[in-house]
């Protein structure tokens, strides 16, 4: 058993060091794809994560105006709470809201002796992020809202990031397929040299009559080998390139915090893509093998 | 009387490459078991077909050949690799693998029917002696006479001990002396009971083997055979020869 397979990797790695060029050129087309669409996934994910952590933060501010009374104020308070998707509606009065202000940016206000210009303030969290909108248009219309910039509404960001998000997905999936395409053409082209620079041996195999596992099973690992070091390669630029992207985010955006690299997750699932894919495409070269020659 | 199956049928047996082509134009032939025949002819007469039909490489396109009972024209694909391993063949090309020592040559097709390391090193120098080449084990098929190449050829084909051998053109491109070596060789196979089917137009070595012959010309049988059967058969289709594409 073990002899057997020592026979069928011998076989198969034979043939990689034969073809050096194109196996080299087929592992590295398919480091390239499984990086695009590693690196987007991984993107696509980050930004997921990332906007839905934000999701507490994604709060508005409701600005009441400067002339309307406490009572006024409570009662608008009170209509905000009902709305459907709200979570939570905290108020802080002028008041406090001066004061934050003040000890915040001392080198401001300090020493100013002027009239607290801040408006009663409610913040508003959302349980439902889809209903954001329709609640900064409801309080928009209150008449006890500031008319002017009476709401400050953080969708405009959330918006963004969808917009990128689809992007992501959309540019991952094209450019994934296509660097897919050519992987497994260049795949499915060494085989078929392995092919043409084995078909002496091949003859005698058949000759011989070796079964078509023995003759095909070394082709076969020759696809899941080039489909595999092709994802390790993928791997490990995709883990530098995370370490590099995490560097520059947490530099420059001190807010972002970039997760851990899943190095094992990311293994696993690219290497078995790798090998499958390997795998269809040598299947698929095999197949299409002209056969003996087979009068009717 | 009472005759066992002939271990070797063709019965009628056509081939035909293509539409304008055709390799065998009904061919009938019993060979027994422990039989030792040569298939002569001219060039396109037919000798390698029967050949490349007796190893399932061609199907028949009419008719039948029959070996020990199992009828190859509906033989699949799968079945085709154990059929291979009861039937030795040297190919006309010899088919060495360059960058393979002698014995590496034989050990590689053991190691593609399955057998160990072990066996290989066990079984490798016993085979090699029945051709007598066992004192160039560790030559490149490069550095070997076209003689020797032949030889291990045929020491390729006896790894699975087969039961029949077939040899298209043995001494095709050899000198009478290596060609003697190689008859010698076979008849050695032959009287040891293995069944032997030689294509070749080496006249000089088939009177000199003292072997049965069979004339094959334009795809059909000639003569050197006593079947009525096929006399008559030859009558009623007077030769034809295919057209070349
Ligand atoms: N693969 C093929 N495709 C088409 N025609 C073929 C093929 N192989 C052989 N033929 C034709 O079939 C006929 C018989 O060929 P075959 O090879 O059996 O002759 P042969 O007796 O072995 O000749 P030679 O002495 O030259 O080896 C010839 O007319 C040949 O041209
Ligand atoms: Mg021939």
């Amino acid at each position: 058993m073990l002899d057997r397979l020592e026979f069928l990797l011998n076989e198969a790695f034979v043939s990689l060091r034969r073809n050096k060029w194109i196996t080299f050129a087929a592992i590295t087309t398919s480091a390239m794809a499984l990086f695009i669409i590693g690196g987007f996934a991984f993107a696509y994910f980050g930004l997921a994560s990332f906007a839905g952590n934000q999701e507490s933060k994604f709060d508005i501010n409701v600005f009441a105006r400067t002339d309307a009374s406490p009572e006024q104020v409570q009662a608008l308070g009170k209509r905000l709470e009902k709305l459907d998707g709200v979570k939570q509606v905290t108020f802080r009065s002028k008041a406090e809201v001066w004061k934050e202000f003040q000890t915040e940016n001392p080198e401001i206000s300090s020493g100013l002796e002027i009239e607290n210009p801040m408006p009663d303030t409610f913040n508003i969290t959302f349980s439902d992020l889809k209903k954001a909108k329709d609640i900064v248009a409801y309080a928009r219309k209150m008449p006890e809202v500031a008319p002017k910039d009476g709401v400050q509404y953080m969708g405009d960001v959330q918006a963004l990031i969808e917009q990128v998000m689809s992007a992501i997905r959309w540019l991952g999936l094209v450019l994934g397929t296509v660097m897919l395409a050519t992987g497994g053409i260049l795949i499915y082209n060494t085989i078929r040299l392995t092919m043409v620079a084995r078909k002496k041996e091949m003859r005698i195999m058949e000759l011989v009559g070796a079964t078509r596992q023995t003759v095909w099973t070394p082709l076969m690992i020759e696809g899941v080998a080039e489909g595999v070091m092709g994802a390790l390669l993928a791997t490990a630029v995709l883990w530098i390139a995370h370490s590099v992207v995490a560097k520059l985010l947490e530099t420059s955006l001190s807010v972002i915090k970039v997760g851990e690299f899943p190095l094992l997750l990311t293994t696993i699932v690219l290497c078995l893509s790798g090998a499958v894919y390997g795998l269809v495409c040598s299947y698929l070269a095999i197949r299409e093998r002209p056969t003996e020659e087979l009068p009717r | 009387m009472a005759t066992p199956a002939p271990y070797i049928q063709l019965k009628k047996l056509e081939v035909a490459y293509n539409d304008y082509v055709s390799g065998l134009r009904g061919v009938s032939l019993d060979v027994n078991r422990g039989e030792f025949i040569f298939l002569c002819g001219q060039t396109g007469s037919g000798k390698s077909t029967i050949i490349k039909v007796l190893s399932c490489q061609v199907k028949p396109t009419k008719g039948d050949a029959v070996i020990d009972g199992r009828s190859l024209a509906s033989v699949t694909p799968e079945e085709v690799p154990m059929l291979r391993r009861k039937i030795g063949i040297v190919p006309q090309d010899f088919g060495l693998l360059p960058n393979k020592k002698v014995w590496e040559n034989v050990g590689y097709a053991m190691r593609a029917v399955g057998r160990s390391k072990h066996e290989v090193r066990d079984e490798v120098p016993a085979i090699l002696e029945r051709v007598n080449i066992l004192h160039r084990a560790d030559a490149y098929p490069t550095e070997l006479s076209g003689g020797e190449q032949q030889r291990v050829a045929i020491a390729r084909a006896l790894i699975n001990n087969p039961p029949l051998l077939l040899a298209d053109e043995p001494t095709g491109n050899l000198d009478p002396g290596h060609s003697d070596e190689i008859i010698n060789i076979l008849l050695d196979l032959n009287s040891q009971g293995t069944t032997i089917v030689v294509a070749t137009h080496d006249i000089m070595q088939v009177e000199r083997a003292n072997q049965r012959v069979i004339q094959l010309a334009g795809g059909m049988i000639d003569k050197g055979d006593h079947d009525e059967e096929l006399l008559q058969h030859m009558h009623e289709d007077p030769l034809e020869f295919p057209t070349e594409s």
